[in-house]
């Protein structure tokens, strides 16, 4: 076969090859990979529903997919659903056009009775519905039964002196009193936000919106604290990148993280509701309402899927019924929050109770409410600050965290 | 200093000399150099020791002590198989690396014989183009890559992760090709032409023999560059179907730490077995092609 | 051909003659274009048309999902200097630079000298080139648990002073970038050395007995005739060493893929945070042009100088 003969083919195969994959993605995109089984089944419920090929993709970690996500869009080629985050987050992807307005499916799951209007909200943008409610989870703290007995701790501390006894007792006891690794390379968000809630949620919400910086008086205390409670060896080494182990070797006490986290505890052996239960983080500042930070994580709908498969609807409606959520919920114990759902365990049942009880003002995660773009670079400046809890360290994770602030409001 | 070079008993001395300074002072060197390759070699020694413990073995042992026996070994193949579906990742890279790396030195070849054998006119610019390649390094291409591949739909395809690695594999061969198909004599190629043989014929039949320890040795290390590749995989084809093997063993790496070190030293292991293996037994190719590249 | 022969022929001759040689030429031309077409069109495709595009986009408004088509002159490279970070992970990458340049040449200099003469010259060989036939991932991978706070190191320390010793290798600011570029020692010297030997096996004998005859010591004859002939040799391992010192990526990934202030362990890392994490493609393409310049411009000088001083040795 002559040299041109042989181009001219490998460039028909090349074309051929390349005009297939043009056709749209009907995949259900996902970086969630512990709660594959879950959504394995909520894929195939979508699938049966509406008789389209409706499958999972997983892609891992989170930054990669978020970049996969974001030239996605930028390169007009989104997939039919995809999980994401509320808050900002959702803002981002609403602001491009691309997303689904789940009005009509949110009104009929209403009127059924599967959602509220309040959870509705959660993944609004704008007071129109954008998302599919995945997971809704509340920020507790774990804590081992046995060892608060050990420590001769009667009840879960609902005061931040209670809380800090508690610590000391614990720490006379043998436990390190708080689970707190730098995992995942999101973690070291997690006490700072609360610290920063329980002194001044104002603070808290203006931190994210660009109005308060990071480097003053309020989040200057918020480290001051943290400061202390690292000097009195309250926490585990930070280096762990297990995020479960001490926790789950009863080294550390208490965990403070998502409800949905005890699904990965049940898994380890620990029985939700005997070894382990939850409180609500009482508010450093006695005069501060008590807060509790609720996540919602949703799966966004693409505009053009839909629009060019109207069947995709049935799937949208199948993934807002009950069937899924118990899906969710007994592959997973992840909770999506549909009231005829199960809750997947007593742990979450129980949060569900708490809040009920406590009604505390609910806010949303400083994760979904800080702008995506410089989450990573302060996220790290407190870790930096967990590795080496010195005051000099958090000056300048506090003035690093400022400069990136600043910038980015400035730009915007 | 004078020196009289007839004398015979100089001439002696002289070799005494020689031999003197040659044998001892090369016994001698050995011990130094025992000693720098041992602790240049721990790592490897850790590599071995782990790969035969449990983990639990492993948390309660001394890293650097013996395992208990050799029979976990099986059971952290079969978790670091599983885990990280190596297998399927191992038949990904290995389809790229030996695909892409024959596309690559044949594309190259082809070039370099195009610019050599054939009055190509500004045949200089062509090479310079291509070499151009080179020069910049690759995180100015990953941008522009992936946005690329998601327009056209090559994101987490078989086909673009091969295109990418053919195009990376090219412009190195191409400079040595260039080098050594010049030094082919002009004989060759002029005989067959006046038997009447088209320029393809006179480079399959003629030049491609001439140059076969270059090619080979290119293609090893093009081979060992693709099956070596982590960036490129990890941001263009992240799929397990389509994911590279430094992905896969990546991704035990990073995430899980529920696995322990020994699994993921294993996989460590497994990953690297073709390569090594090919150095070993091809290490004289190795070695040659270095030498063609520091020229 | 043509220039012997123009005092008998004719001008017309001449004329054909010339004309026929160009036309012999264009078709020889046409077919060589056959023969380079799927090089260049690669090479075109996938990597010169990418470096122009990251050019443009660097001059673009592209962050998370918009702003592609937005014209930002040269804001996202006055940003380089507005942001703590970019002078952090330009001040790692310079030591990573010199560490890259001096290290490997002093270490393998020093046993490519060792193994000149010994017996099993090539199995030392190849056990110190084995670690670079190994991908970037693979050592990172088990460096990482030499490193680790329970790993090898800290192991043998505590072997040898009796108290436990977990040191954050990884983990601790001041120690991370040193501890990775050892890594990246070890695995580069084994190249190093191997292309130095080759580079010192082509050193003519005769110069160096007849200084030995003369009397000279090692470390003259090293100075004055060796390294003076190695220099060629040197300069291509320094340019093959400096690019890598430029673009190491795998390496830190990998090891140092727990500690919070990775994003800025050099500027290759830092350009892969900003666009694929932060979403910042236009200021991560920005870093990009940057990184790219430098590794251009100095790989460019090492070159001039390399052949430069082959030409003045020959």
């Amino acid at each position: 076969m002559s040299l041109l003969k042989t181009i001219a083919a490998m460039g028909l195969a090349t074309t051929v090859l390349v005009s297939t994959a043009f056709a749209q993605d009907l995949s259900i995109y996902s970086d969630k990979t512990p709660w594959n089984a879950g959504m394995t089944g909520t894929a195939a419920a979508a699938a049966a529903a509406s008789g389209l090929p409706i499958t999972l993709q997983e892609i891992t970690p989170t930054d990669k997919y978020q970049a996969f996500m974001q030239t996605s869009i930028a390169g007009g080629n989104v997939p039919a659903f995809f999980t994401w985050w509320n808050g900002q987050q959702l803002n981002d992807v609403v602001a491009t056009g691309i997303a689904a307005d789940l009005t009509p499916y949110w009104d009929k799951a209403i009127a059924d009775g599967d959602f509220t209007a309040a959870q509705r909200d959660l993944v609004s943008v704008d007071g129109k519905p954008y998302g599919i409610l995945l997971n809704v989870a509340n920020w507790v703290v774990f804590y081992n039964t046995a060892a608060f007995e050990k420590a001769g701790i009667a009840a879960a501390p609902t005061t931040w002196e209670e809380l800090m006894t508690a610590a000391d007792k614990l720490k006379a006891a043998g436990y390190t009193p708080f689970n707190a690794p730098t995992s995942g390379g999101w973690m070291p968000f997690i006490w700072f936000s609360q610290l920063v809630l329980g002194t001044n949620p104002d603070a808290f919400v203006g931190l994210t919106d660009g109005s308060v910086p990071y480097d003053g008086p309020e989040v200057q205390k918020a480290f001051e604290i943290w400061g202390d409670m690292y000097s009195k060896g309250y926490f585990t080494d930070p280096r762990e990148q297990d995020d479960s182990k001490f926790f789950a070797d009863e080294t550390a006490a208490m965990f403070l993280i998502g409800d949905w986290h005890s699904g990965q505890f049940a898994d380890l052996g620990m029985e939700p509701g005997v070894d382990f239960k939850t409180f609500l983080m009482p508010s450093v500042d006695p005069a501060v309402q008590q807060s509790v930070i609720v996540e919602a994580s949703p799966i966004v709908v693409s505009k053009a899927a839909l629009d060019a498969n109207p069947d995709l609807g049935k799937a949208i409606q199948a993934m807002m019924g009950a069937d899924v959520s118990n899906i969710l919920g007994s592959q997973s114990q992840v909770y999506n929050g549909n009231l005829k759902g199960t809750p997947p365990n007593d742990i979450i049942k129980a949060d569900n109770d708490l809040v009920a009880a406590a009604n505390p003002r609910a806010l949303v995660r400083w994760w979904e409410a800080v702008p995506s773009q410089i989450q990573g670079d302060l996220v790290a400046a407190m870790g930096s600050f967990m590795l080496d809890p010195t005051p000099e360290t958090a000056a300048k994770s506090m003035s690093t965290m400022q400069a990136i602030n600043a910038d980015y409001w400035a730009n915007q | 200093m004078a020196v009289d070079i007839t004398d015979q008993s100089f001439i002696n001395g002289l070799i005494e000399q020689e031999r003197r300074a040659q044998r001892p002072r090369g016994r001698w060197m050995v011990v130094p150099i025992v000693i720098l390759t041992i602790a240049y070699l721990t790592p490897f020694y850790y590599l071995l020791v782990t790969i035969f413990k449990t983990s639990e073995e492993y948390a309660k042992k001394g890293v650097l002590e013996l395992p208990a026996s050799l029979a976990p070994f099986t059971d952290n193949v079969i978790q670091a198989w599983t885990i990280a579906n190596l297998g399927q990742a191992a038949l990904n890279s290995l389809s790229y690396a030996v695909v892409g790396g024959a596309i690559a030195v044949a594309f190259a070849a082809s070039a370099a014989f195009g610019m050599t054998r054939l009055n190509l006119i500004g045949a200089n610019g062509w090479f310079m183009l291509i070499f151009t390649g080179t020069l910049f390094p690759f995180q100015m291409y990953l941008v522009p890559l992936l946005f690329g591949y998601q327009r056209l739909g090559l994101i987490n395809s078989w086909l673009g992760m091969l295109l990418v690695y053919v195009a990376i594999c090219i412009p190195f061969p191409l400079l040595v090709l260039r080098n050594s198909f010049s030094s082919i004599t002009r004989e060759v190629d002029e005989a067959a032409r006046i038997e009447g043989a088209s320029e393809w014929r006179v480079f399959v039949s003629m030049i491609i023999p001439n140059a076969k320890g270059p090619l080979i040795a290119l293609f090893l290390l093009q081979f060992t560059f693709i099956w070596n590749d982590l960036l490129f995989s990890s941001i263009l084809a992240n799929g397990i179907g389509v994911r590279s093997i430094m992905v896969a063993l990546q991704s035990l790496q990073g995430t899980y730490s529920t696995i322990g070190p020994n699994v993921v030293i294993t996989a460590t292991l497994i990953s690297s077995i073709p390569t090594v293996l090919l150095f070993v037994m091809l290490r004289k190719y190795f070695m040659g092609g270095l030498q063609l590249g520091s020229k | 051909m043509i220039t012997t022969a123009s005092t008998t022929l004719s001008p017309e001759i001449l004329k054909d003659a010339r004309r026929r040689e160009r036309r012999v030429a264009w078709r020889q031309t046409r077919t060589a274009w056959l023969f380079i077409a799927p090089a260049v069109f690669m090479v075109g495709s996938f990597l010169l048309a990418p470096v122009i595009f990251n050019v443009i986009l660097s001059f673009t408004r592209w962050q998370k999902f918009t702003g592609l088509d937005k014209f930002a002159g040269f804001a996202n490279y006055q940003r380089l200097f507005a942001v703590p970070y970019f002078s952090e992970a330009l001040a790692n990458t310079a030591i990573w630079v010199v560490g890259a340049m001096v290290l490997p040449l002093a270490f393998g200099l020093g046993l490519a000298l060792l193994l000149r003469n010994i017996p099993l010259q090539e199995t030392f060989k190849s056990l110190f080139f084995l670690p670079k036939v190994l991908a970037p991932t693979a050592v990172g991978a088990i460096w990482y648990y030499v490193y680790a706070p329970r790993g090898v190191i800290n192991s043998a320390v505590s072997g040898v002073t009796g108290s436990p010793y977990d040191m954050g290798w990884l983990y601790s600011a001041a120690t991370v970038t040193p501890s990775v570029i050892v890594t990246f020692v070890w695995q580069t010297v084994g190249i190093t050395m191997v292309l130095l030997l080759l580079g010192l096996a082509a050193i003519p004998r005769d110069p160096i007995e007849a200084a030995r005859v003369d009397g000279a010591s090692s470390g003259q004859i090293f100075r004055h005739i060796i390294w003076p002939l190695l220099l060629p040799t040197v300069l291509v391992v320094t340019i093959l060493n400096v690019a890598a010192g430029f673009t190491t990526f795998d390496l830190l990934w990998v090891m140092a893929s727990d500690f919070p202030g990775k994003r800025t362990l050099s500027l290759a890392v830092y350009m892969y945070y900003e666009s694929f994490s932060n979403g910042a493609w236009a200021y991560g393409s920005a870093v990009a042009v940057v990184l790219g310049v430098m590794v251009i411009a100095v790989t460019a000088a090492l070159a001039v100088i390399q052949s430069r001083v082959e030409k003045n040795i020959r």
